[in-house]
């Protein structure tokens, strides 16, 4: 494998697709979700002026239905009480699974 | 059924259906792949083989101003069109707008016939974006326009390409680069020429995010352009679940973005575009490029450009760079278009634009600097 290493790299530590698992996984547990259920996170730029520049969006897949959690932050800068955060805010605001529209 | 299928395939909504004549839906290929990872040579090299004579070509640059097009030897015989913004947030429209015009063109005859449409995209498209809209049960079928590109056109695979020697950055630090191998049905090393490159052990760093893309090594023996075009359609089946829930989220979320922001900005990402109308000082571009690349902190991704020099007007000079790496320019032997400005496209992160905005300013040899002009 090339070890490549960028000197000028702004996110040395974990890749960005690990992260995303890590995040995965800590949705999985705050929203007390099985492994059949599909987690799909993304980072979106936002271009509100009042947001930061990046939104990390994590999209819970049920059949026929999604639940859409939103972390104003890069992708490489949430952690777990953010997901904890959100996971909370989403199930205030959608007890039940969201249908799709 | 795909997992994609059970989740989120809602019946299109149609316009009055309008006639089309009968013909086969015309296979088009997405070629994607981070900045600078080599995509427009591949197009190139697939461009300059005959037996890819009838491929029409569409090409979408980041930014305000275009300067990959002009890089596309594509001949008379061939059409390309290109597209210059932000192509994460257009894509929808962007592609299936430019699939029509190559469609209206061929049936006006203004277009020569094509069996193929090959799409590049920028180094930083979302590919989740522009594979939605070109799928069955992806972005809704509104106009008359998307009915057509979805009856003529078929999507019917996805190529990444894949820089062997700074490809970990691309996939590990960015959430494009991830995208782009993970929606592939084909991954093309690029610059294995450069250094020994294992291609089993790359093979296994795509397992993670890709196990069931193909990995070709552009400058092994056994390279065959022809492998990466096969009949078929692109399929999902076999994607892993972040591509699924990429999909799903553009279903749901849509295209969070507002169309008018800033297109030479995505995120923490920018483009800075330059312009000279003036030809320049050979020596002050050359310390220009030196200077910007061996900055540890200008935040560089990728620079690219076509510049006209005092020492040789005709010959226009072609220079690009990729994060660090400054690449050997080249002199092309006439201009591509009438177009005889230099022009330049900086991508990067927190550059600073303010110092690389006057080093630009300072190219034109004193006596023009009146001139001078920069956007």
């Amino acid at each position: 494998m090339n070890s490549f290493a960028n000197p000028f790299m702004r996110h040395a530590s974990t890749p960005v697709f690990a992260h995303a698992a890590e995040i995965k996984r800590w949705a999985r547990q705050a929203l007390e979700l099985d492994q059949k259920v599909i987690i799909s996170v993304n980072e979106i730029a936002c271009p509100q002026p009042d947001c930061p520049p990046q939104e990390t969006v994590i999209l819970v897949l049920r059949a026929g239905s999604a639940v859409k959690l939103s972390i104003h932050k890069a992708l490489a800068d949430v952690v777990e009480a953010d997901v904890i955060d959100a996971a909370r805010e989403a199930e205030a605001l959608e007890p039940a699974s969201s249908t799709v529209s | 059924m795909s997992a994609f299928d059970r989740f989120f395939r809602k019946p299109a909504v149609r316009e009055a259906p309008i006639t089309l004549p009968a013909s086969d839906e015309v296979p088009v290929t997405l070629l994607t792949g981070f900045l600078g990872s080599g995509k427009t040579s591949l197009l190139n090299e697939i461009l300059n083989s005959p037996g890819f004579a009838d491929t029409a070509v569409v090409v979408n640059e980041f930014g305000t101003i275009s300067i990959d097009h002009e890089l596309v030897h594509a001949g008379q015989e061939r059409y390309v069109l290109t597209s210059a913004g932000c192509l994460c947030c257009t894509a929808t429209s962007d592609i299936r707008e430019s699939l029509f015009k190559l469609y209206q063109g061929r049936q006006r005859g203004e277009l020569p016939s094509f069996s193929r449409v090959i799409v590049e995209t920028t180094g930083l498209a979302d590919p989740a974006a522009i594979v939605n809209s070109l799928i069955p049960g992806g972005a809704p079928v509104v106009t008359q326009q998307d009915q057509v590109v979805a009856s003529q056109f078929r999507l019917a695979s996805v190529i990444s390409t894949l820089d062997s020697t700074c490809g970990d950055d691309a996939i590990s630090n960015h959430m494009e680069g991830w995208k782009q191998i993970a929606f592939a049905n084909d991954v093309v090393l690029t610059k294995s020429d450069l250094l020994d490159v294992n291609r089993d052990t790359w093979q296994e760093r795509l397992a993670t995010i890709n196990p069931s893309a193909m990995l070709h090594d552009r400058h092994a023996d056994d390279f065959s352009l022809v492998s990466l075009f096969p009949n078929g359609t692109y399929d999902l089946t076999n994607k892993v679940d972040d591509v699924i829930g990429w999909l799903a989220m553009e279903t749901v979320v849509g295209q969070a973005h507002d169309h008018a922001h800033d297109p030479n900005r995505h995120g923490g990402i920018q483009a800075l575009p330059l312009i000279h109308e003036t030809l320049l000082d050979p020596r002050r571009v050359q310390g220009f490029l030196d200077i910007l690349t061996s900055q540890r902190h200008a935040g560089m991704l990728r620079l690219k450009g076509l510049l006209g020099l005092t020492d040789d007007p005709a010959r226009p000079l072609v220079v690009h760079a990729i994060q660090h790496k400054l690449y050997p320019s080249k002199r092309l032997a006439h201009w591509p278009s009438d177009d005889k400005r230099s022009r330049l496209m900086l991508i990067g992160q927190d550059m600073p634009l303010g110092p690389i905005q006057e080093l630009f300013d300072g190219l034109i040899p004193r006596s023009k600097k009146k001139r001078r002009k920069s956007v």
